[in-house]
Formats: structure tokens, C-alpha cells, sequence
């Protein structure tokens, strides 16, 4: 650690180069955020640093009807949380900023940092999960765009190949609609999440029945993911209690939750099903107050 | 691998050399002898080595000292003028926000960023704010109320 190396590209290609001369030696400083604590730990040695902090082209934050939401990798969490584009248009994601650990962490951590490091308890990932968001991966060798969910490969693990840089968050217009939640259960506000569940959620015309819902997961398994199953059983569904509940007992049931110093693996099933019904309730009946933990 | 910086604290230049790995508060502490930047958790949670950057606050354990070249950085040496403290400070000891002291920096340059931007704070932005740094004297009701006087005192001209 103590030969440890650190550059600042001044462009995008120079960054990529830099990372593809490196392969597994080289590190993506973003803000820094989990990397520091990271390091502290022990957890990562890299023989290079490559610090993002001079790529002010990744900050941009975007809207445009056709393309939806776009969101640069080095915006930060406090960025995102005080947006009038991310609140107008997508205002969960601004919530959802919002409950990050502190104003200390949101000042300087970043979106693109957050997933790639993917902390178990993180916020972003379920909620972008729920807006079927997708990503940018960029290379020396070309770029190519991932849907949200497969960039969660396992246990603080991501498909990030060692020369790719994530450079773009894109959230498509048709999720930009529409009701949607993130509620976060932890014991301290500033801790990651125990359980998150991001809901959206469409009604069709009658005001009753699920058109279409999308449902993020974090927290609770050893990495986030989509709740297809109980998705199954609401899709095209009347929503009541008796069917919210049932989806939330599948979610329950279905998850393979993780025990650590926040909470045990069956605390976190029980309180994954208390949060999914309140948040599906929340996207049902558009309570804020419900859908408020 | 070490490396030449030039970093700005409280108004004045530094020069040195220190490793890429370093977080800004060893190079605080360790070579600047600023050790009002307290060392806590060392893990982004506890605020105790809270510091400004760029007027913002920050935990200077989890920023590295080489990528805080070119930005302001201010801790609580930097608050006082000319021996008269700034009305947080004063705000901490009038109404008996402090006790041990260890977290007392980190809050007051926490308070400092809000009023800064925001010189009417409600209670409920305030214990916002305030939720990145933990104090296990004190509670938290007298630094709140310490905080909002401060405001008070600010916007009817009693100090900067």
C-alpha cells in the first residue's frame, strides 16, 4: 500500500487508457466514499488510483422527453438529492438520495461510486432497479449499456470489467411516470439499509387494477435484485390488502437474506415483508404517510 | 509513493509531501499539527474529524489529502478571528452544548456549512445536518438549541 500510485486523468479517453494499461492493478477513485473505508480496511490494495475528480463532464444532470433521465457517474448524492430536474421529474430518486447516511457522505459520495462498489444496504441500486434504469460502461474497446439489475453480480460484486469505466446512469421515460416509493428500514438513520424496497407502479383505468409494477430490493440478500415473484402476482391484478399481502409473503418467503452486524438474516426476511406491504400499499393508494417509514 | 502538494488550510498555504493513500486528516493532524480534526471511527460515521471543504462539510478521513489540492479547506483553528470566536462557538459554550469536547469540532464546522447556506435553519434541518457527527455526552437537544441561537445571533448582526 505504501507504493500506491495516484493519477488524475484530465479527460475521459486518458481515464480509460490509463485503466486499460492497468487491468486489475488499477482503482477508480469516484468520491471515494466506500473506496476510503475500503482501503482502511484492507479490503482493496491497488497499485493505482485512478482519480475521476477531474472529469466535470461526468456531473451532468439531464432531462429530455424522448431520452428520459441522465445522470453523470460523478454526480453526487447531495447533487442528486437537491436536483429540480431529478425532483420534478423523478422525485423517488431524489427521496431516495436523500436518506443516504449523512450530508457529510452525500456531499462527496457519487451515484456512480455507490453502485459500483455495491455495499450491501446501499439505496440507489433498488430504487434504480425499480425505475428499470440502465448504465454506461465505457472501454477502450467501445461502450455498452446494461440494464440496472445485471450490474449486481454477487456479494460486493459487480460486472464491471477492470477496464471499464461506469460513466452514465440513463432512467427511460416510461418509468419517469407513474407512482413510485422507497422505503428504507435501519436501525440509525445514517446506517445502510437492513431493507429497502423500491416500488413502481402503474394502475390502468379503472384505478384498481396493477397495470404494470416494477420492485427493487436491497439490503436484504447479499446483492440487490428485482422481485419478479411478487411482481407476478399484482401484475394485471386487482390490488387489495389480501393480494399486496400474499406478494409480500412471496417476497418473504423467496429471499435469501444475509445476517450481519445490523440485524439477523430473520429479522430481515420478517421486516422485508412489512416494508414491501407498506410500500406496495404506498404505490397502491399513493399515501404518502403510508408509504413513510 | 509520495507526492509534492500544495494544500490551502484556514486561509494559509502548505507544502508538502505526502503518500497517496493518506486521507487528509493524518496530513492534518500528523503534519500540519491541526488536531482540532478529531480521529473517531476513521470509517465516515462518527463526524468527530469533520472539516470543511470548499465550504462544505466533509469527513476528512475519507477524503485523500493528494485529491484536496486546489480546494478550501477549513477546521475549527480557522473559525476564531483575531481571538474572538465565532458565534457557534460562543452559542456551545453559553448553552452548555460541550462537554467532553471530542465531537465539538466536527459539529460546530457542520453548523458553520448550514447557517453558511442557509442562515434560518428549522430545528428539523438542523438535527439533519447534524446526523453525520455523534456526541455521547452531551445529547443532542442543547447542541440543536445551541445551533439555532447561533443562527439568531447571526442574523441580527451579533457576528459573522
Amino acid at each position: 500500500m505504501q507504493q500506491m500510485q495516484y493519477v488524475e486523468p484530465g479527460s475521459l479517453t486518458e481515464a480509460l487508457q490509463t485503466l486499460s494499461q492497468n487491468g486489475e492493478e488499477g482503482k477508480v477513485l469516484a468520491g471515494g466514499q466506500s473506496l476510503l473505508l475500503m482501503l482502511h480496511l484492507g479490503l482493496v490494495r491497488p497499485a493505482v488510483l485512478v482519480s475521476l475528480q477531474r472529469l466535470s463532464d461526468l456531473t451532468a444532470i439531464a432531462y429530455d422527453p424522448k431520452g428520459g433521465l441522465r445522470l453523470g457517474a460523478m454526480t453526487t448524492q447531495r447533487a442528486i438529492e437537491t436536483s429540480p430536474l431529478v425532483r420534478q421529474h423523478c422525485p423517488m430518486l431524489a427521496r431516495t438520495s436523500s436518506l443516504i447516511a449523512s450530508v457529510h457522505v452525500r456531499m462527496l459520495g457519487t451515484l456512480g461510486g455507490n453502485l459500483c462498489h455495491n455495499l450491501p444496504g446501499a439505496d440507489p441500486p433498488p430504487a434504480l432497479i425499480a425505475l428499470d434504469a440502465t448504465v454506461l460502461l465505457a472501454s477502450t474497446r467501445g461502450v455498452r449499456e446494461l440494464a440496472i439489475a445485471e450490474l449486481f453480480s454477487g456479494f460486493m460484486e459487480t460486472a464491471v470489467r477492470p477496464d471499464e469505466l461506469l460513466t452514465e446512469i440513463r432512467i427511460p421515460p416510461a418509468s419517469l411516470g407513474g407512482r413510485a416509493v422507497y422505503l428504507k428500514h435501519c436501525v440509525r438513520s445514517v446506517d445502510p439499509a437492513l431493507v429497502g424496497v423500491a416500488v413502481r407502479l402503474k394502475l390502468a383505468g379503472d384505478g384498481v387494477t396493477c397495470a404494470d409494477l416494477r420492485i427493487g430490493v436491497g439490503g436484504v440478500s447479499p446483492t440487490p435484485y428485482r422481485a419478479g415473484s411478487a411482481e407476478k402476482i399484482l401484475r394485471g391484478q386487482r390490488l387489495s390488502r389480501d393480494s399486496i399481502s400474499a406478494a409480500s409473503a412471496v417476497a418473504a418467503a423467496e429471499c435469501d437474506p444475509i445476517t450481519d452486524a445490523h440485524g439477523s438474516a430473520r429479522y430481515r426476511r420478517k421486516m422485508l415483508e412489512v416494508f414491501m406491504r407498506r410500500a406496495l400499499t404506498g404505490g397502491w393508494n399513493g399515501d404518502g404517510a403510508a408509504a413513510l417509514c | 509513493m509520495k507526492y509534492p502538494v500544495t494544500l490551502g488550510v484556514n486561509g494559509e498555504s502548505f507544502e508538502l509531501l505526502v503518500e497517496a493513500h493518506k486521507p487528509l486528516l493524518h496530513v492534518l493532524r500528523d503534519d500540519l499539527n491541526l488536531t482540532g480534526a478529531r480521529r473517531g471511527c476513521e470509517s465516515g460515521y462518527c463526524g468527530a474529524c469533520t472539516v470543511l471543504l470548499d465550504r462544505q462539510p466533509v469527513h476528512s478521513c475519507s477524503v485523500l489529502a493528494v485529491a484536496a489540492v486546489g480546494k478550501e479547506i477549513t477546521t475549527i483553528e480557522g473559525l476564531a478571528v483575531n481571538r474572538q470566536l465565532h458565534p457557534l462557538q460562543e452559542a456551545f459554550v453559553a448553552d452548555g452544548a460541550i462537554q467532553c469536547g471530542y465531537c465539538s469540532p466536527g459539529f460546530i464546522l457542520t453548523a458553520k456549512a448550514l447557517l453558511d447556506g442557509e442562515p434560518q435553519p428549522d430545528s428539523s434541518t438542523v438535527r439533519e445536518w447534524l446526523k453525520g457527527n455523534i456526541c455521547r455526552c452531551t445529547g443532542y437537544a442543547k447542541i440543536v438549541s445551541a445551533v439555532l441561537n447561533a443562527a439568531g445571533k447571526v442574523r441580527a448582526g451579533e457576528g459573522r
